[in-house]
């Protein structure tokens, strides 16, 4: 049976149904079912069939084009009145646009940075397959990016799955390096590569051609720097240079220049030369060692293969090297690992360093990436901030444009046109604030790069995909400004809102709600600085347990035992006579940065390695730590030979209550049991939020097997006339010393630098606080004097019927401390845990009180009875006659 | 006064011409009629959206048919713009089209 074949299909009618109104669309229909029998009664079914697609195809454009243009003339209008209210309204808007740029110009900044340290490592064009091998030893409890050297080829041959893999040795290993030409001399951070490295990685070579510039074992490749640095202008293809690692030599031809690693690479090098070299200048044997983690591994997998599969195959690789890899296998189970091996070889894609903390080697700068997220949150609570702000100015100013409001929707206005124009005047706001946003984000990217220690550029402002990320938070923080105000007011009648009456019964809970939020965030924000704050002047204020004025630091520039001590002996001698020099000593590590190595057991603990530092004579002096027992090591006692010193928290950690002449057991065959023969107060090792450790101080001078060299040679400094002394010094070492360059650190500025991390943290926590306060305040000063200006009446009629300047204060504020209070409520618990969780980081830290709280809660408080104080009084004041011959 | 366009102009005669039966369908089906072509509904109903915010027609409805399905007519006048509109636009034609057969015959001539 055939279905009424008179009428046309319904389903096509739906897009026109689309874009055409509700009232046109009834008779558009009645015209086409009308036109649709007159053809078919014409011309047949199957004709008309085809003529009503058609149609319908033809039908749309033009109607669509419609739409558009009278849109078009619309936004016309919507423009005019948007200036018109701007105009009227200069404070609101002001303070609109100001609130929108800061908001806009700090998400930038944030953005920037976060794409930034996003992009570490990106830009190589395999990063995705580049993996580094990592080993982790469970007997020294260290891990880092380094294997021995010749576990690198074997691990290609045994694995296919590896399609290639380049040999990076850096600076960590035992020599630093000097280069020089002709009078220039200074050290350098070199990287030993292999000659694929180009080809391995995107890092752009400027001279020279990347197959073969790192080929031969004599080739040294410069960066930009370092040949400004050594040969200025001019070309440094071709010239010789002289490199010294140690006591060896070799002169070097530049075969190329590279560009400086971008800001964005965690391997960083100033000059290149052949892992070949790596014989001459570090022993013939040194391909053939396996023992000892020098050499960093950089694998391309193939893409067939996978990371997982691979690593599950190490442990056999490990298993069946094990032979030449230890030479005294360890039983002793704290040294093995679950799976019962002594090391672990993982796989870590390169483009992940940046952000790895606990792993050594190869990366020049990690970051946590909890600060990343920290700083997101910021930045999208002010940005809410500011959304918050706007959208409760635009609801209050409804009672204003009520009038507005009422007429267009007399006039037909439909609810969707008036959503959308105040899009559009949310737009225009946002326009102009974005424009000014970048301004100021020009102008802030400075300062910004000083705190976060970074070097962002100012073409990363104008980077494509960063102003993409900004234009979507910006339109999204538009649509939701525009939305919560333009969904409520644009239901209400329109004759209440002819006549002003505009109540804000119900909307003014929601604003209410509003301001609560806008209150708490700058609590919370608020109550972090000051956390902060505290945190930081604590660890600041901490006793670092040594005198680090007047304290100057000179890297003796060589590794091995012996000749460093000579070096430390024979400049000591020379200066000692010299006024202003108070005493001198030399020391393993800088002392309050890590030390390394060793270990060993006293009193039945074992003290884990990573606690042991080479010093000599005069270091307890030199350094001004305090001895509570014993003595400092004397050339009286030639057993000092084998003594040590501790700090008290090894007594701690021990539980020793007569540490003088306890031995600290070190196994006797690597090194020698020592004798403690002194005590010294605990002093800041690595940094000052780290807890202090437990540390052996010893003049061990090591074995042919165990190198402890005295890498730093301190030297205090009587304090006046510093430069003198500091020539004088200098003077000195290139007297005895004309090969090394003389390299040297005031400890005081040391110290200040670790503290520059703090800092960081004081600075972004005072800023973003201020921009809190600094928006909130501004909402609040629009709310309230739009909420008073609604209420005008009410207030002239109070005052007519005899209420005080003062009843009337009371009652307008009270409502609003009310609102505090159920704010700090919310936001209290929120701080508290957000504080907590920031302060685990740091094991040195102060104790969260209460007073932060209250001190927080009693500066808003303090703030916003201020700022409706001055409003309300201002009301107060006024002649009631005046709101009242408003009606 | 604003000046019609040709489209404008011939619905706004197409609608005098057809008195009071001038509705969406007539209209398109008289048009179809004088230019051989076919307009679509599309541009039709733009055309008279337009002409009616421009004052020149005026709306009123008639009684539904079963043709429509049910649907009542919206039928289209013109108002007295609208006729005014026209008026102008003859005036117009008139004057620049005059004597065209005589001038366009001397123009080719020349050529």
């Amino acid at each position: 049976m055939r279905s009424n074949s008179k009428k046309p299909p319904r389903i096509c009618l739906w897009p026109i149904k689309k874009i055409i109104p509700e009232n046109d669309f009834r008779f558009f229909v009645g015209d086409i079912e009308e036109s649709y029998s007159n053809m078919l009664e014409e011309k047949g079914r199957i004709f008309t069939y085809f003529w009503f697609w058609l149609q319908i195809a033809k039908t749309i454009p033009p109607v669509i084009i419609d739409n558009s243009l009278r849109s078009l003339m619309m936004i016309n209008n919507y423009f005019k009145i948007a200036i018109r209210n701007f105009k009227k309204h200069k404070i609101n808007s002001f303070i609109n646009i100001v609130g929108f740029s800061f908001g806009i110009a700090f998400s930038y900044l944030v953005l920037i940075y976060i794409n930034d340290e996003i992009s570490y490592d990106k830009f190589h064009e395999n990063s995705d397959s580049i993996y580094t091998v990592v080993s982790t030893s469970y007997r020294f409890d260290h891990t880092g990016r380094r294997l021995p050297y010749p576990v690198c080829s074997a691990l290609k041959e045994e694995y296919p799955e590896i399609k290639d893999y380049t040999r990076i040795i850096g600076r960590h290993g035992r020599y630093t390096t000097i280069l020089g030409y002709e009078k220039q001399l200074s050290n350098e951070i070199p990287l030993f590569a292999d000659p694929n490295f180009f080809r391995f990685f995107s890092f752009r070579l400027l001279e020279g051609n990347p197959d073969n510039v790192l080929l031969s074992s004599n080739s040294i490749v410069l960066t930009e720097k370092t040949a400004l640095k050594y040969f200025g202008e001019e070309d440094p293809l071709g010239k010789v240079l002289t490199a010294t690692l140690g006591s060896v030599q070799k002169d070097l031809i530049v075969t190329g220049l590279a560009e400086d690693p971008p800001s964005n690479s965690s391997i960083k090098f100033d000059f290149l030369i052949n892992t070949e070299n790596i014989s001459h200048f570090r022993g013939e044997d040194f391909p053939t060692r396996w023992i000892g983690y020098t050499t960093s591994m950089l694998i391309l997998l193939d893409e067939s293969a996978s990371k997982n599969d691979l690593e599950a195959k190490f442990p056999g690789f490990i298993d069946k090297y094990s032979g030449v890899m230890f030479r005294n296998p360890t039983t002793d189970p704290s040294h093995l690992g679950p799976d019962g091996r002594s090391i672990k070889y993982t796989l870590e894609n390169i483009q992940d360093i940046h952000f790895s903390q606990n792993i050594s080697g190869l990366a020049s700068d990690v970051n946590d990436i909890d600060s990343l997220y920290i700083f997101s949150g910021i930045a999208f609570l002010i940005l809410i901030l500011v959304c918050f702000n706007y959208t409760n100015i635009m609801m209050s100013s409804i009672s204003e444009r009520g009038r507005e409001i009422g007429i267009r929707k007399v006039l037909g206005a439909v609810r969707k046109q008036m959503t959308f124009q105040f899009l559009i005047e949310t737009f225009i706001y946002l326009f102009i604030s974005v424009v000014i946003g970048i301004l100021l984000t020009l102008l802030f990217i400075g300062s910004f790069n000083n705190i976060m220690n970074k070097q962002l550029e100012i073409g990363a402002i104008f980077d494509l995909i960063n102003l993409v990320f900004l234009s979507l938070t910006v339109f999204v923080t538009g649509l939701i400004s525009t939305f919560i105000p333009g969904l409520s007011f644009a239901r209400s009648e329109p004759v209440s809102n002819l006549s002003g009456k505009f109540k804000i019964s119900k909307k003014s809970a929601f604003s209410k709600a509003l301001i609560i939020v806008q209150f708490s965030i700058s609590i919370v924000l608020l109550v972090s600085m000051i956390v902060m704050g505290r945190q930081i002047m604590f660890l600041q204020e901490q006793d670092i347990g040594f005198a680090k004025e007047n304290l100057v630091l000179i890297e003796t520039l060589d590794r091995r035992s012996e000749i460093s001590e000579g070096i430390l002996t024979r400049f000591k001698d020379r200066i000692r006579e010299e006024p202003g020099i108070i005493s001198a000593t030399g020391s393993g590590s800088s002392f309050y940065r890590i030390s390394y190595g060793g270990g060993g057991i006293v009193n039945g603990t074992r003290i884990s390695s990573g606690s042991s530092n080479r010093v000599h004579y005069d270091f307890v002096k030199t350094a001004g730590l305090t001895l509570t027992a014993g003595r400092d090591f004397s050339r009286d006692f030639s057993s000092d030979a084998t003594a040590a010193i501790v700090n008290e928290k090894l007594l701690e950690v021990t539980n020793l209550k007569d540490p003088i002449g306890t031995m600290i057991m070190n196994g006797g065959d690597i090194m020698p049991d020592f004798k403690i023969i002194g005590v010294v107060e605990d002093f800041m090792q690595a940094s000052l939020d780290s807890e202090v450790k437990p540390i052996i101080m010893h003049m061990f001078p090591g074995t042919p097997r165990v190198n402890l060299p005295i890498n730093y040679i301190f030297v205090r400094i009587s304090g006046e006339n510093v430069l003198n002394t500091i020539e004088y010094l200098e003077n000195t070492w290139k007297e005895l010393f004309p090969d090394k360059p003389f390299n040297y650190n005031f400890v005081d500025e040391d110290v200040e630098r670790s503290l520059g991390e703090f800092r960081k943290w004081k600075q972004i926590a005072v800023h973003s606080a201020f921009l809190a306060i600094l928006v909130t305040g501004m909402g609040l000063f629009c709310i309230t004097s739009l909420i008073i200006y609604a209420r005008i009446k009410e207030i002239g009629i109070r005052k007519v019927l005899g209420a005080s300047p003062i009843r009337l204060f009371y009652h307008m504020t009270s409502e609003f401390i009310l609102l505090v209070l159920i704010a700090s409520i919310i936001a209290c618990p929120i701080g508290y845990i957000l504080m907590d969780n920031w302060l685990q980081n740091y094991s040195n830290r102060v104790d969260l009180g209460f007073q932060e709280f209250i001190l927080t809660i009693a500066l808003t408080f303090l703030l916003s009875l201020s700022i409706i104080s001055y409003q309300t009084i201002k009301t107060a004041i006024a002649n009631p006659v005046d709101s009242l011959r408003y009606e | 006064m604003k000046i019609l366009t040709r489209h404008e102009e011939i619905v706004l005669l197409t609608i005098l011409r057809l008195k009071d039966r001038a509705y969406l369908v007539t209209i398109k089906d008289m048009i179809k009629k004088y230019m051989d072509r076919d307009q679509s509904f599309g541009t039709l109903y733009v055309s008279l959206k337009r002409l009616k915010r421009y004052g020149f027609l005026s709306e009123s409805i008639g009684d539904p048919t079963a043709k429509r399905g049910g649907k009542a007519v919206k039928y289209y006048r013109l108002t007295r713009d609208g006729i005014n509109a026209l008026k102008t636009i003859q005036k117009l034609h008139n004057a620049i089209w005059d004597d065209f057969s005589e001038i366009a015959n001397e123009y080719t001539e020349k050529l």
